[in-house]
């Protein structure tokens, strides 16, 4: 089961490769945590993900030189394109995978979706994107280049969101994940990388992740994050 | 052990409602064969398709685009891919109810 879904996301992401876009595209959400093995390279780091859904983070404005229906790129492997929720966010779905596409949320944001006619489809916008994007890693796998949040700017970002989860099993599973990516980073002693990230957080963001890890009684992690 | 019923729960939620989207896409795109009347010496060329127990028939032309019976291949073959995954998901909804002990509504 596991292997098909890996192997349809490879599939999407060849076709986005092809098409030109995927350079323009950053993985985000739980997905990133199956890719960071290609980063971590060691046997021990667990990549297991609960979730079918791939979420692509596209930086405002789009720069893509082409225009691509992705839809139409994916719509003989069977994904059906839908509008879900009142405000009619474009989602790709599969048994085994959902496609979502996500822009950074700035000023006081906006109620509907972003439209990024380029792709033919819509993005929902969503707050602290933007330190995910600044904070990018390039991995090599199957021939492909995938973008990715920096696995530290990963790991605090899923610290600042938590508090916007609407559910308690969503909350806990991005907590795992997010503690799991930064005992990788201390086992690989990329202790400075945390750092660095995290010292060009916003002060208050800071503060949100140190209480947050400090309640969740991960004190070596706010050390190091810190020194 | 609720977290493992929540994920299951939602997982069979999303699957009903896939199930129904498929279901829809194949009422949409109606398939079809490219069938030949001959009449009077003539080519007559209709998309044949099955409406529940009938078969209809819808006038095409005297002749056929390349175009168009490369479109209706490409809308069979969609067609199969989302038969294939409307059994798939019955699979999934039959083990995700027992696995939950639930029924559908």
């Amino acid at each position: 089961m596991e292997k098909k879904i890996n192997s349809l996301c490879l599939e999407v992401l060849n076709r986005l490769d092809e098409a030109g876009v995927l350079k323009d595209l950053i993985v985000i959400g739980s997905w990133s945590i199956y890719f960071y093995k290609y980063y971590f390279k060691s046997k021990g780091y667990s990549t297991f993900i609960r979730t079918k859904d791939i979420d692509f983070s596209v930086p405002i404005p789009p720069k893509f030189q082409k225009e691509v229906d992705i839809f139409k790129l994916v719509e003989d492997l069977g994904f059906l394109e839908k509008y879900r929720g009142s405000k009619g966010y474009i989602k790709l779905e599969h048994p085994d995978l959902s496609i979502e596409f996500l822009v950074p949320e700035r000023g006081r944001g906006e109620d509907k979706p972003y439209s990024i006619p380029q792709l033919s489809i819509n993005a929902q916008p969503l707050r602290f994107l933007d330190f995910l994007i600044e904070n990018t890693i390039s991995i090599n796998t199957e021939g492909l280049h995938i973008k990715l949040p920096h696995p530290a700017a990963y790991a605090l970002h899923k610290f600042i969101i938590f508090k916007r989860r609407s559910k308690a099993e969503k909350h806990d599973r991005d907590i795992e994940g997010a503690l799991r990516v930064f005992n990788e980073l201390i086992r690989h002693e990329k202790h400075s990388e945390i750092r660095y990230i995290f010292k060009r957080m916003h002060k208050k963001w800071q503060q949100k992740i140190l209480d947050k890890l400090r309640s969740t009684g991960e004190q070596k992690i706010a050390k190091i994050s810190i020194e | 052990m609720g977290v493992i019923k929540d994920l299951l729960k939602e997982e069979l939620d999303n699957s009903l409602r896939l199930r129904v989207d498929y279901k829809e896409e194949l009422k949409k795109h109606r398939g079809g064969s490219i069938v030949v009347k001959e009449i009077r010496g003539h080519n007559y060329y209709y998309l044949a398709y099955r409406d529940a127990k009938k078969v209809r028939f819808i006038y095409k032309g005297k002749k056929i685009s390349k175009d168009d019976i490369e479109k209706l291949k490409e809308l069979r073959r969609l067609r199969a891919k989302y038969k294939k995954l409307i059994q798939k998901l019955d699979k999934r909804i039959k083990y995700l109810k027992k696995a939950l002990h639930g029924k559908e509504d």
